[in-house]
């Protein structure tokens, strides 16, 4: 499994983030909200064979601050949490299941939407609407994955 | 021999976590990097108003210029503009279906020979739909179609059904919007005797008023309308904001009164700004 170049990296962070723009006001309607960007970078951070640094999911999370429009520091911070939690992981993510895994994915990116939402939309904060974008979260994860196993010659051209 | 898993050196992850939250702390308490993201989003905006009006759309009509079409488009664009103008001037000129408490106030927003001199057209160049819906942050990007404005800042923003913002950032041409929606935003309205700013929601079409029971008896209806009262000198007065959506109890002596938008601030791209009231 070979390592991908931070540039291209950040160039899929930055478009799944373009692609979450366009997504989530279509998915507001059913309370789902899918953080593309963020579960982009987790992928990366989890499919990376040494896993990423702290400085580098600082700055990174400092980037998507910054394009995103949010208060500066907030990904940073929940991208530093969740590296940590990613690599400590590292090597029991091997017994897991897609399904374990998928339900873990599913997890960070709703604890991720509970914190952003704790800062920029505190007045409308809603529990269904974390409820069911975990299932949400949970099931997009699960498609990707098995996406992999079942059309792996997609992921193989795109090197993904 | 056991695997230890790379990079979980617990110190650099306190450290950059201590700096993330000192960073965050700043930005949330005192806005102290505005500036910076003021600066990215006028060089991006810049960008791309810079990209579609002189590289895509002169790629996108080179065809049409092979094709002796020049004329037809230009006047196409022309015309379109000039009704998008004019759904703007209706607004101002409109007095039917009560959209002015009262008529007289048409002529503090109209000058008798030129009914557009006091408002500038402007054209939308961004409108985040994903924070629009998602969180309370609802703002977006307008630049003028003519002159750029003298004192552009806390000016009432319109578009053909009525108000929709003010201005609250001036970055080099490019205007900001904070939306009534926008939980940072407050309105002065009133309905009938009943005066008092109403808060931006955070959801898109919604704004509320609270009161005290103690204070004011009387009951409002649901369909109630609710005008701009014209106090804090930002938004001119009389000019129908909303209609009362829902009553709520917030304790036993508070109430809330959630008032549902007229306008939709989504459903046009040409909007003006009112520089003189």
């Amino acid at each position: 499994m070979r390592d991908e170049s931070m540039l291209k990296t950040i160039f899929l962070i930055v478009l799944a983030y373009n692609i979450e723009i366009f997504i989530n006001p279509i998915l507001q309607s059913i309370n789902i909200i899918v953080p593309l960007s963020f579960l982009t970078y987790s992928y990366f951070a989890y499919k990376n064979k040494n896993g990423f640094t702290a400085i580098s999911a600082f700055f990174i999370g400092l980037f998507m601050d910054l394009i995103s429009g949010s208060f500066i520091g907030l990904n940073g911070l929940i991208y530093c949490m969740s590296t940590y939690i990613i690599n400590s992981y590292k090597y029991v993510f091997r017994l897991f299941s897609y399904l374990q895994i998928s339900i873990f994915f599913g997890i960070i990116a709703s604890v991720y939407v509970a914190l952003t939402h704790l800062f920029i939309n505190i007045n409308n904060f809603s529990y269904v609407t974390l409820f069911i974008s975990l299932i949400g979260n949970t099931v997009f994860s699960f498609l990707i994955s098995i996406a992999r196993v079942y059309k792996p010659i997609l992921f193989k051209r795109t090197g993904l | 021999m056991a695997n230890y898993a790379p990079n979980t050196s617990v110190f650099s992850y306190i450290f950059f976590v201590l700096l993330a939250s000192l960073l965050l702390y700043l930005d949330f308490t005192n806005e102290t990097f505005s500036k910076p993201k003021n600066a990215y989003k006028t060089s991006v905006l810049s960008i791309n108003y810079f990209f579609n009006d002189y590289v895509l759309e002169p790629l996108v009509t080179f065809p049409q210029l092979l094709h002796s079409k020049k004329d037809l488009a230009k006047q196409n664009k022309d015309l379109r503009l000039k009704v998008e103008k004019e759904y703007i001037s209706n607004f101002i000129l409109s007095n039917n279906n009560n959209f002015f408490l009262d008529e007289s106030k048409l002529n503090t927003l109209i000058d008798s020979k030129n009914n557009l001199n006091q408002i500038v057209i402007s054209k939308l160049l961004k409108f985040d739909t994903n924070n629009y819906f998602c969180c309370g942050n609802h703002r977006l990007f307008i630049k003028p179609l003519s002159s750029l404005i003298n004192d552009p800042l806390q000016r009432p923003i319109i578009n053909s059904e009525g108000i929709i913002g003010q201005t609250i950032n001036d970055m080099s041409g490019i205007y900001e919007v904070m939306l009534l929606s926008d939980s940072k935003h407050s309105i002065p309205i009133f309905s009938d005797n009943f005066y008092c700013n109403a808060k931006g929601s955070g959801k898109p079409s919604f704004i509320s008023c609270t009161y005290s029971q103690l204070i004011w008896e009387d009951s409002f209806k649901i369909g109630q309308k609710f005008y701009s009262s014209g106090l804090g000198g930002v938004f001119p007065k009389g000019i129908l904001i909303g209609s009362v959506l829902d009553i709520k109890d917030i304790s036993d002596s508070e109430k809330e009164v959630v008032i549902r938008l007229k306008v939709d601030p989504i459903s046009e791209n040409i909007f003006g700004v009112v520089v003189s009231i």
